[in-house]
């Protein structure tokens, strides 16, 4: 009994499948997007066509193909609403003469899916290109012509219409793609061009069009290499890549298909057919995205072999892409069926046996209507030589993510030369979806596209205000970018739905993780001292009673200078207040002047001084600034007596040894030893690199010449008003140490040739502010005839 | 009757239920494959091994006028391939030998295969009666047959489908004359086997001509039009059909 019961169970499902429409059967619904064969049968009114092209516009599937007998044959376009189960439409577009094959038809349309149009080729003995078009909803209308005569053997026009109604036809002529294009609907053509020379043509190549403007074409080369061409406006021509890479030579790759998708994402994919250096028989399938750097990394789809014909990409008007492809793996010829859902991974494939007989040429397309839908046309060889048509569907998502929006809405916002600034790293987002959508979270990322970052629920398809925050890490930068993604999420599967979307803007942040909200440098500084025009090109050097040089934190005069410069402001400097300024404006980054008063007091030490800088985001930063007010203190000017100089305790002074042929030099070497210098304020205790005893910055120097190259020296006199002083800045720790001098400049001689014999150098020691010791050295040193005077003036340095 | 009626069903099933498993589908783990782990892997079995070619059949006590069993690739000398229409290059159908056999692998530049007609003519050009033997195996091709008595674009041709096609008739005999093909027998049958070795033969004597497949007389026809000439193998450029042990013999 069991047995007669598990027999009849057996025979009855094996009836209702044999009752079922075979295709239905077949396929199998694939996961959360519903994937399924809806129909497939064979097109009435195709026989003997040769590569029947398909495209969806709209909510509507054009076919085409080209039907007869013998030579002749004509070009055909079928037309159905994507879901239907049938094409009621088959209209006639023109007569074509010779072998099928070689008088083919194509369809492409618009990416907006509002223009269709349809390019074939007759062997008419001048192999003329012909193309109409026709709204999706209209009637076709007037055949031009493409091309005619003057060239080769021209096959396969395929034709694409771009985003901006451009037409673009590319064949095969002899060994070469060629292309023409019209801006006019096709009523005129520029002239044909090669799509490439790499390298000559196999099979025929493809064109696929993107929402965004994007065109791009692929064709197989005879170096078994895949090129790509996306076309460059400016130059009115393909930009080719090479999209294949080889590890030998008897690598093959060839029947490229290209499509764009509404984002301007170039998609492509081949197949390889060679025999590997082992003899195995290598048959697969690949896919390639092209990247934002041109790249075009490789993804194997099946190696499950012999593959047939070119597998066909497409893109629908969401970015769903759909693939399809033959493979005899099976055993017998077998179409192959993958959904890729928008910025998703490719879902499983659906495999659905043949009708019987071959199977080849086939073409695929997509569109989006109330599902997304993959339309595929085949030749079937079997009793005859027949269109076949395969329907897929998948459940897909419809939201118009591509119009929508993403803005920031900080609060204390200004408008700067580099853009919007806010100072809060705190605040709302708004994101707002193209049209009704589906989608329920969205991923906020901040500086990267992070698909891991946090989900923020959103009400589907209505405007969404998401809080956002700039990571602590990321305050210390000023431009940031924040990327927004939609997803989907069912409560067990979560899908994106959207690519990213990016806004950006500068946050000056009010208090950063380094706690500086102002990035600036803010100097109060010895207005004598050398780095002066370095640090505050526009104040002049006004010194006064002292050396031209000196330490910046040391200063003989009240009078001081003071520098304000950017270093790296993300919304600039705007004001200064204090140090006897209000709320001073700040312009180009950088602000220079003179303080009239360091202080509060005249009394010499240490004086502190603080500026507030404020940005453009309504930031305000303090500057404590620290300076050493330092005067001589001399009872009567000029008279080197005060207690504010520093105190010459101990010094020898000399010339080192010299060679004979060193005499007929004006760079001389002074060495000093013993030096024992103290000063009331520039030591260890103002300036902790200061040594005991060698309170001194450096050294001022004057040279008295004897007056000719016989005449001997006159008595010194330190003192005498004659001289002319230089500072020669000393960094030492040493008791001992040299400087080199310039007679010429330290005498303030210039250049000379005239001027050998005796020189005296005197020597007087610096502090940080100016002040030079009342006490002095000297030296005398001979400058022998035939001296070399120096090219470049060389400048005064100390060792 | 019934029980094999059944089974013919319950195959039918077996083989709905397998498709609607995907063959046993599996998807490589991971959102995208990179490189050269196939995405889609399937867990079909193996393409069967093309066995080697049974024995000749042709009588011992035949003149043979023309041999080949391909052992080699200087075997391509010996035959003038010929696309039966109008191709561009890169469409001519490709040919070689392949573990010892000749092979049609599709066309020379996609490698796709084409339903094109295609021909490979060897041994003497005068010759009026003989016999040609060949041995066929057909892994994806779905049409296989012999010619004799070829001069220039003239021949007759005896081909016959697998049961690949749902091709009417199975069997035919015609007289090519160019663009003109006259059949002249045909018969409707099962076709020849795919993936096994058979054996076609192809027998001229006067105006008589016999085409058998594995020794069985399939047609014949009488048609004096054409008096001598070469014999070939035929087929179309569909790719993956093995030719062995081609024999051209005098009775």
């Amino acid at each position: 009994m069991r047995r007669v019961t598990s027999q009849l169970l057996i025979a009855l499902v094996a009836l209702s499948a044999a009752l079922l429409p075979a295709a239905a059967q077949q396929a199998r619904a694939e996961g959360q997007f519903d994937t399924r064969l809806v129909t497939n049968f064979s097109v009435g009114g195709t026989d003997n066509g040769k590569f029947p092209d398909i495209v969806g516009a709209g909510s509507r599937a054009f076919m085409s193909v080209n039907p007869g007998s013998g030579d002749n044959h004509s070009s055909n376009a079928f037309n159905k609403g994507d879901s239907e189960g049938s094409f009621p439409e088959n209209i006639g577009l023109g007569d074509t003469k010779g072998k099928a094959d070689y008088s083919s038809v194509s369809i492409g349309a618009n990416p907006q899916g509002t223009t269709v149009g349809a390019a074939w080729v007759t062997q008419d003995g001048r192999s003329t290109i012909s193309y109409r078009s026709r709204a999706i909803n209209g009637a076709w209308g007037e055949r031009f012509t493409v091309t005619t005569g003057g060239g080769g053997f021209r096959v396969n026009p395929q034709v694409t219409i771009a985003a901006n109604g451009r037409v673009f036809v590319i064949y095969k002529e002899g060994d070469y793609a060629r292309f023409k294009y019209s801006d006019n609907g096709g009523q005129s053509w520029s002239g044909a061009q090669d799509v490439s020379r790499i390298a000559v043509l196999i099979g025929y190549p493809q064109l696929a069009s993107g929402a965004n403007g994007t065109v791009a074409a692929v064709y197989g080369g005879g170096n078994g290499h895949i090129y790509a061409g996306i076309w460059n406006e400016a130059n009115r021509s393909f930009d080719i890549s090479q999209v294949t890479t080889k590890s030998s030579s008897r690598e093959y790759y060839l029947t490229p298909t290209i499509a764009v998708d509404p984002f301007g994402k170039v998609y492509v994919a081949w197949r390889a057919e060679y025999d590997s250096s082992s003899g195995r028989s290598v048959s697969a399938v690949y896919y390639s995205e092209r990247q934002p750097n041109g790249t075009w990394p490789r993804s194997t789809l099946t190696n499950a072999g012999p593959i047939r014909d070119a597998p066909p990409i497409a893109s629908d008007s969401k970015g769903n892409i759909s693939i399809y492809w033959l493979s005899s793996a099976g055993g017998s010829a077998q179409i192959y069926y993958s959904f890729k859902p928008y910025n998703q991974a490719f879902q499983s494939v659906l495999v659905v046996p043949g009708p019987g007989g071959a199977l080849f040429n086939g073409a695929g397309s997509a569109n989006i209507s109330n599902r997304a839908y993959g339309h595929f046309v085949v030749e079937q060889f079997g009793s005859k030589l027949t269109t076949r048509y395969y329907l897929f569907s998948s459940r897909a998502e419809s939201c118009d993510i591509g119009t929508g929006t993403f803005t920031l809405n900080p609060t204390n916002v200004v408008d700067t030369p580099n853009g919007r600034v806010t100072n809060q790293v705190s605040f709302n987002g708004t994101l707002t979806p193209g049209s009704s959508c589906s989608a329920n979270r969205v991923i906020l990322s901040y500086n990267a596209q992070d698909n891991n970052a946090a989900r923020v629920a959103i009400a589907p398809g209505q405007t969404a205000v998401v809080p956002l925050t700039i990571p602590v890490s990321a305050q210390d930068q000023c431009a940031q970018t924040i990327y927004a993604r939609y997803l989907k999420n069912d409560g067990t599967t979560e899908s994106f739905v959207s690519d990213w979307f990016a806004a950006t803007i500068r946050v000056d942040a009010a208090n950063p993780p380094d706690g500086n909200a102002i990035d600036a440098d803010v100097r109060v500084f010895n207005r004598n001292t050398s780095e002066l025009s370095r640090w505050s090109p526009g104040i002049a050097d006004m010194q006064t009673g002292g050396a031209s040089d000196g330490h910046p934190s040391f200063t003989r005069d009240k009078q001081v200078g003071l520098n304000v410069r950017d270093t790296g402001e993300c919304s600039g400097l705007v004001s200064l207040t204090g140090l006897g300024f209000s709320n001073q404006t700040i312009t180009g980054g950088s602000f220079s002047s003179l303080l009239g008063t360091i202080g509060d007091s005249a009394n010499p030490g240490l004086i502190t001084t603080t500026a507030s800088i404020g940005d453009r985001a309504l930031n305000i930063g303090q500057f404590t600034r620290r300076i050493v007010y330092d005067p001589p203190l001399d009872g009567t000017p000029g008279a080197y007596d005060g207690a504010g100089r520093p105190k010459l305790n101990d010094a020898t002074l000399g010339e080192a040894n010299l060679p004979t042929e060193a005499r007929k030099s004006i760079i001389r070497t002074l060495v000093f030893s013993d030096v024992n210098v103290t000063d009331n304020l520039y030591n260890k205790n103002y300036l902790p690199s200061v040594s005991d005893n060698l309170n001194f910055w450096g050294v001022w120097v004057a040279v008295e010449y004897a007056g000719s190259p016989t005449a001997a020296l006159a008595p010194a006199d330190p003192n005498s008003a004659a001289l002319v002083w230089t500072p020669i800045k000393v960094d030492t720790s040493s008791k001992n140490f040299t400087a080199k001098i310039n007679l010429f400049t330290s005498g303030g001689f210039g250049l000379t040739s005239e001027k050998s014999g005796a020189y005296r150098v005197y020597v007087r020691f610096l502090d940080g502010a100016g002040n030079a010791s009342s006490g002095s050295r000297s030296t005398t040193v001979t400058l022998d005839p035939g001296y070399q005077l120096p090219q470049i003036a060389l400048p005064v340095v100390s060792t | 009757m019934k029980r094999n009626r059944l089974g013919i069903v319950l195959v039918a099933g077996l083989l709905v239920a397998a498709v609607a498993a995907g063959f046993g589908l599996t998807r490589s783990n991971g959102t995208r494959a990179e490189g050269e782990t196939p995405l889609f892997t399937f867990n079909y079995p193996p393409t069967p091994t093309v066995g080697a070619a049974p024995a000749g059949g042709n009588s011992v006590a035949s003149a043979s006028l023309f041999s080949d069993s391909f052992e080699n690739d200087t075997s391509l000398a010996k035959w003038e391939f010929v696309d039966l229409s109008f191709v561009i290059p890169e469409d001519r159908a490709l040919w070689g030998v392949l573990d010892g056999r000749l092979a049609q692998r599709g066309t020379v530049g996609t490698r796709s295969p084409k339903p094109n007609p295609i021909a490979a003519f060897a041994g003497p050009a005068d010759q009026q009666d003989y016999t040609i033997t060949a041995q066929v195996y057909d892994q994806y091709n779905g049409t296989a047959g012999l010619i004799v008595r070829r001069t220039g674009d003239s021949f007759y041709r005896f081909r016959t489908t697998s049961a690949l096609y749902e091709a009417s008739p199975r069997y035919a005999l015609e007289l090519v004359q160019g663009d003109k093909v006259t059949m002249i027998a045909s018969a409707e049958g099962t076709g020849y086997p795919m993936r096994e070795w058979v054996t076609l033969a192809l027998k001229v004597s006067g105006s008589e001509i016999t085409a058998s497949m594995n020794g069985k007389t399939v047609l014949t026809a009488t048609d004096a039009t054409l008096a001598s000439g070469q014999a070939g193998i035929y087929t179309l450029a569909m790719d993956e059909i093995f030719f062995d042990n081609v024999d051209v013999t005098q009775p």
